[in-house]
């Protein structure tokens, strides 16, 4: 059944229930009026028919026959009863059955005329009354009760009969509409359906027009409408079409591209799934074979890969690098972008990121080689050096104590002979000085230039490392008897430059100055110079021809005529200065007249105004130790009851003779292990009060050595100093008290030995240790305090310090940045040092 | 809306049926036949008494056309049925009187058909229509202004109740209550009543109506019920055997067990039957206690030459009814009070076809019937009529159930309260 017709049906049943039913109360309604009044009517006609008739009979008193003559007129339809009151008012005459009824018997009929009354009789029912008077009312009265029962029961079959009709009426209806409706809903579905094809895009569908009327019409709208569409359809498909195979071209050529690359490609989306790659990618992670696409990037890769991939969705316009590693032990270099797509006035949407693997296995191993290469070199040079340099000056040490004094005056061709020895002893000591020197200067300036040099660049004050370089080269001015100026202003904002390098650069143009100044001063001044800080130092030298004052940048070449004066140097200090300058983003140059004196300026670009004044100070707080080792040198005391036991561990059997020589010399007893293994049974079995720790050992090397040592209870509280050529980070990073770098200075070392031993400063100077969240650390740097260490919170160190503290204050690293560093180190009595965790 | 049901007449049809019945039959009769017309309710309740009153009178005329009949014509009774229906009697009384053969109306039977005939014999006094003998004790048709066109031969019902209520008074049952049909009939037993109590100072103490026409089925618990409230003495019905038998059942059943008396027109010999019927269906003595008036002799009176004869005839004729308009299925009484009186009727009616030189001259018949003025009909009483006198006989007799028959009642100290 059609949705129309049901809505039809309902409404021609509510019309029609509405009609009929109000069509039969009117017409019920004027049905009773009319048959109320043809009975009112009809009454009155039979009780004046009656009244006439009976006027002789009841004045005969003959009820028989009043009767007969009431009961001729009961045969009437809707007469109910008659009766017949005399003028004493009794019921002479009536028609009820079984009795007369209370209400009759109860009346009395004394009205005049012909009246119309509404009666309702008990256990007969409702009747109309209509009462004629006989004779005038002289003779009695007579009474015609008509059947309103008939009425209702006539209006009941009326109305029952008009519903029927209605009814049939309304079948029929029912009917006729269904036909009507099946005619109009029929095309109407079918232009429903005709349109559903259209929208299906079946442009094959047609529909036949064959009426007139608006369904009609409306069909033909639709076909021309489906014709245009169709057409518009066909062209855009064509254009689809078109667009299309262009695209695919396109899409093939790219892919082409992207397969073809050399490189491994990568695209994620927003998700971290894997929307694109290429062979090479599939290549380089051994995955060929399978599909990568739709994966998740964190199942199919693994380690810096996903975590480069997850940053770089992170992140916006940045490029990330990353080191991966590959298939068959492969390293690649990955460099991800995050994809944003740019809606006009909105914010970037991050779609993903792309990542280009480079398989660089190749350079690595190169590059890997060349660091190799430099280190052993270094190594080999250096190493034999050290027991060539060491020894010499033992010989020298001997020679001119032991041996000299005693050979008296009557050999004085031996005296001859002894002296040239020790003068030969010397030049060999300085000439072996000079070669390590050297040595560490090519390969400084080796490393520099391909990149090698780790650069720890941290906020800098150009003060400080003024103070450092000329403290360091303070004996070098006394012992020519120069004069020193310093013209730096204390507030000079940081640089950003690595600390040591920096120091490096100083010292190489305070040395040369010194060492081509005879007399006079040599001036060092730092000056704030736009968005730089210039330093220069002056010397009153002989000056640079101005020739030569690009050449002594270059390396190995010196002012004047190397052949014919003696060098003074390596040549190759003010090389390796522009190297440390320029990778600061620095110049370096020289301003000199001949016979005036030189000016060698370098300028450093300013840090950029983020200022982290901790930063500064959170170096290791190794470091910071070295630092006060330094500056207390001279106050270094020997408390030797008892002679302390030092193990030297080094593989180098001529490194292991010189250290142990040096060590008895200087009244210690001295173990030596060639390897790991017999350092840590030595160490346990001897208890060493000190071990010296070099790295580079076969088999275990020293950082293992150290951290063996550590985890035995019985070796974990002997100081350890590393004694290697490798790098100062490498060194720091193996866990000992302190590191030396070969070739060693015998007096750093010994120092450092007896600081370790003894402890800094004096007994009178005390420790305090900074609590970290109440707990107190542990540190063989505590040996350094000679007699009770304190832990203090820190408002008690600072409630100390107000109070005349003066000694050693130890600040774990991991509390360090919290706590006021240069408030500490600004306070004189104080040292602080900086536990490593 | 063809719901109003117009007022259609049923006239015609009546007549066009009436039309189509009657030639046939006078044509049978021929020509020099005394032909008598009786319009009476050979169906219905009054079946039984128009069949008797119809057997009694032919037994007679039977006997008188075996003889010769009167001056060598036959009588013949033309008889048709009313249904006990004053519309059908109307229809048949016209018929009757516009055919000029017709001599006389004889035997009609029934006062709300009577009642009604009446005016057409005013209404037709230049034909000369006269009614004989209507069995009905009715007072119209024996007052003015139709007294002049009727000639009755039995007593009144006035007459019959007033003889039951004095004999009732008489044995202090004063609470009378009434039991009567609702029509002419029943009324003109209740104006009796009421006009005999009064005689005594005494008023109706209950009555109770029925619809004519009513069957023995019928219940009359609610009749019963509004005479009870009213605790009579005695009830005196005024009904048709059906309905009266049936009050008298439901009566005895709701345990109202005073006398209970019934006028002549009930025909009780038929009301017995059902009675007798009625009570071995309830296992209950339902003939005790009743009363019944006659107009006549009880028939079991041998004393009376009148009743020999109306045996001997009545023998003779043997179980014949007027078969053609009634319902198959009754069966005729040998004798009754309602054949005995149309036996008598038409004892009276031939003495009187016998004094006329025309016995079909309708001019001479009431002469001849008024000249009757003193009968010996084997009665006892004599017939008495006159130019004033209107009503041949005025006895009521009492009857009571004995042994399953009406015997005359001599004693009334039985029903005294």
């Amino acid at each position: 059944m059609s949705k129309l017709f049901r809505k039809t049906l309902l409404a021609i049943v509510v019309l029609f229930g509405i009609v009929a039913n109000a069509t039969a109360l009117m017409s019920a309604w004027i049905l009773y009026n009319n048959l109320t009044e043809e009975y009112v009517t009809k009454g009155r006609a039979i009780a004046k028919s009656i009244a006439g008739a009976s006027v002789e009979v009841l004045l005969n008193r003959d009820a028989s026959t009043v009767q007969a003559t009431i009961d001729e007129f009961l045969e009437i339809e809707g007469v109910a009863y008659v009766y017949v009151r005399d003028d004493k008012g009794d019921v002479i005459s009536h028609t009820f059955t079984p009795c007369i009824p209370k209400e009759v018997l109860a009346g009395r009929g004394g009205r005049m005329g012909v009246t119309v009354d509404n009666v309702s009789l008990t256990g007969h029912g409702e009747y109309i009354q209509v009462s004629a008077p006989i004779l005038a009312g002289v003779a009695g009265r007579v009474y015609v009760g008509m059947d309103k029962d008939i009425i209702w029961k006539k209006m009941r079959a009326a109305i029952l009969q008009q519903e029927l009709l209605m009814l049939g009426m309304f079948c029929l209806s029912v009917v006729v509409f269904y036909i009507l409706i099946k005619g109009i809903s029929r095309p109407l579905t079918e232009l429903s359906e005709y349109a559903r094809r259209l929208k299906n895009h079946d442009f094959s569908a047609t529909i036949e027009v064959r009426s007139g009327d608006e369904v009609g019409l409306l069909a033909g709208t639709m076909k021309s409408m489906a014709g245009e569409l169709s057409t518009l359809v066909t062209g855009l498909e064509k254009a689809v079409a078109n667009s299309t195979a262009e695209l695919q071209e396109t899409l093939a050529y790219m892919r082409a591209i992207i397969e073809n690359l050399a490189d491994g490609l990568l695209v994620i989306d927003n998700s971290g799934r894997i929307s694109n790659y290429n062979p090479a990618l599939s290549a380089m992670f051994g995955l060929e074979g399978h599909d990568l696409t739709g994966k998740d990037s964190r199942q199919a890769f693994s380690g810096s890969m996903v975590e480069l991939a997850e940053r770089a969705r992170s992140t916006e316009n940045e490029v990330l690098t990353a080191e991966v590693r590959l298939a068959g032990g492969g390293v690649g270099k990955a460099l991800a972008t995050a994809i944003h797509q740019h809606a006009p006035d909105e914010n970037p949407v991050c779609k993903g990121a792309v990542i280009l693997v480079r398989d660089i296995t190749a350079e690595k191993q190169i590059d890997q080689m060349k660091t190799e290469f430099i280190s052993t070199v270094s190594h080999e040079l250096r190493t034999p050096l050290t027991s060539v340099l060491g020894f010499a000056k033992i010989i020298r040490k001997k020679f001119g104590e032991d041996i000299l004094p005693n050979l008296g005056p009557e050999s004085r061709k031996a005296e001859r002979a002894a002296r040239q020895i020790k003068d030969n002893l010397g030049i060999i000591v300085s000439e072996g000085e000079r070669l390590t020197e050297l040595v560490n200067d090519v390969l400084d300036i080796a490393k520099m230039e391909s990149g090698k040099v780790e650069w720890d660049m941290r906020q800098a004050f150009i003060p400080e490392i003024i103070e450092r370089s000329v403290s360091s080269t303070a004996s070098l001015i006394e012992n020519k008897r120069l004069r020193l100026v310093t013209d730096v202003p204390a507030d000079l904002p940081p640089v950003l430059g690595d600390r040591d390098r920096l120091i490096q650069v100083m010292l190489n143009l305070i040395s040369n100055a010194v060492k081509f100044t005879d007399r006079g001063f040599i001036t060092i001044r730092a000056r704030l110079d736009g968005e730089a800080v210039r330093v220069g130092v002056e010397d009153t030298g002989p000056g640079i021809h101005a020739k030569d004052q690009e050449l002594i940048f270059e390396k190995f070449k010196q002012s004047g005529d190397t052949l014919t004066e003696k060098p003074k140097g390596t040549g190759l200090g003010l090389p390796i200065c522009r190297q440390i300058v320029e990778r600061h983003g620095g110049k370096i140059w020289v301003e000199s007249r001949l016979g005036h004196g030189s000016v060698f300026w370098f300028t450093l670009p300013l840090t950029p105004p983020v200022a982290e004044t901790n930063e500064c100070s959170a170096v290791s707080g190794f470091q910071t130790f070295s630092r006060e080792v330094e500056t207390l040198t001279g106050a270094g005391a020997r408390f030797a009851v008892k002679k302390p036991v030092i193990l030297v561990v080094d593989d180098e059997p001529p490194v292991r003779a010189y250290l142990r020589a040096l060590f008895t010399e200087e009244g210690f007893e001295a173990l030596a292990a060639a390897d790991g293994p017999e350092a840590l049974g030595l160490a346990a079995q001897h208890r060493p009060d000190l071990i010296t720790m070099d790295l580079m050992m076969p088999g275990m090397d020293g950082a293992t050595v150290i951290e063996r040592l550590r985890a035995d209870a019985r070796t974990r509280d002997i100081p350890v100093i590393v004694i290697s050529a490798l790098p100062a980070r490498i060194r720091e990073k193996a866990g000992a008290d302190a590191t030396m770098v070969k070739p060693v200075d015998e007096i750093a070392l010994l120092e450092t030995v007896n600081s370790l031993l003894h402890g800094v400063g004096a007994a009178s100077r005390p420790c305090m240790v900074l609590r970290v969240n109440g707990e107190r650390a542990q540190s063989p740097l505590f040996m350094l305090c000679p007699g009770e260490v304190r832990y203090a919170s820190r408002d008690e160190v600072w409630a100390r310090l107000d109070e005349g503290f003066t000694g050693t204050v130890f600040v774990p690293s991991s509390i360090s940045r919290e706590t006021d560093l240069a408030r500490l180190s600004a306070n004189r009595n104080i040292h602080v040092v900086i536990l490593p965790d | 809306m063809g719901i109003f049901r117009a007022g259609i007449s049923l006239w015609p049809i009546v007549f066009l049926l009436a039309w189509l019945a009657v030639p046939g039959r006078v044509s049978a009769s021929g020509e020099d036949a005394i032909i008598l017309g009786m319009s009476a309710g050979f169906k219905g309740p009054t079946k039984g008494l128009a069949a008797e009153l119809y057997r009694g009178s032919l037994a007679y005329f039977e006997w008188v056309n075996s003889r010769g009949g009167v001056k060598g014509r036959p009588i013949e009774i033309q008889p048709r049925n009313d249904n006990y229906d004053p519309l059908p009697a109307i229809e048949n009384t016209i018929r009757f009187i516009e055919d000029k053969r017709v001599l006389a109306l004889f035997d009609y039977l029934g006062t709300p058909t009577v009642t009604r005939a009446l005016p057409l014999l005013k209404s037709y006094s230049q034909d000369k229509a006269f009614l004989f003998f209507p069995f009905t004790g009715a007072q119209p048709q024996r007052e003015p202004p139709y007294d002049a066109y009727v000639f009755n031969l039995r007593a009144s019902y006035r007459q019959e109740v007033r003889a039951l209520v004095y004999a009732l008074a008489a044995v202090r049952r004063a609470r009378i209550a009434v039991f009567y049909q609702a029509d002419a009939y029943g009324r003109s037993g209740w104006d009796g009543v009421k006009r005999a109590l009064l005689d005594h100072g005494l008023s109706i103490a209950a009555e109770a109506t029925y619809r004519r026409g009513a069957v023995t089925a019928e219940s009359m618990e609610r009749q019963v019920r509004v005479l009870m409230e009213a605790k009579p003495d005695a009830v005196i019905c005024i009904g048709a055997y059906p309905a009266c038998a049936a009050f008298i059942r439901d009566a005895r059943l709701a345990g109202l067990d005073v006398p209970i008396a019934n006028v002549s027109f009930v025909g009780s010999e038929a009301m017995l039957r059902v009675l007798e019927a009625e009570g071995k269906r309830l296992h209950l003595d339902l003939t005790v206690n009743l009363i019944n008036t006659q107009v006549v002799p009880s028939y079991e009176d041998m004393s009376l030459p009148a009743v020999r004869e109306y045996r001997e005839l009545m023998d003779q004729l043997g179980d014949r009814t007027p078969r053609t308009l009634m319902d198959p299925g009754y069966e005729p009484f040998r004798y009754s009070f309602v054949s005995f009186e149309g036996f008598l009727n038409a004892k009276v009616m031939t003495a009187a076809l016998e004094r006329m030189e025309d016995p079909t001259d309708r001019d001479e018949l009431v002469q001849a019937m008024e000249s009757l003025k003193h009968l010996d009909i084997g009665i006892g009483d004599p017939v008495r009529f006159g130019p004033w006198r209107r009503q041949g006989l005025d006895e009521v007799y009492f009857t009571t159930v004995e042994n399953g028959a009406f015997v005359p009642l001599k004693n009334f100290s039985g029903f005294a309260k």
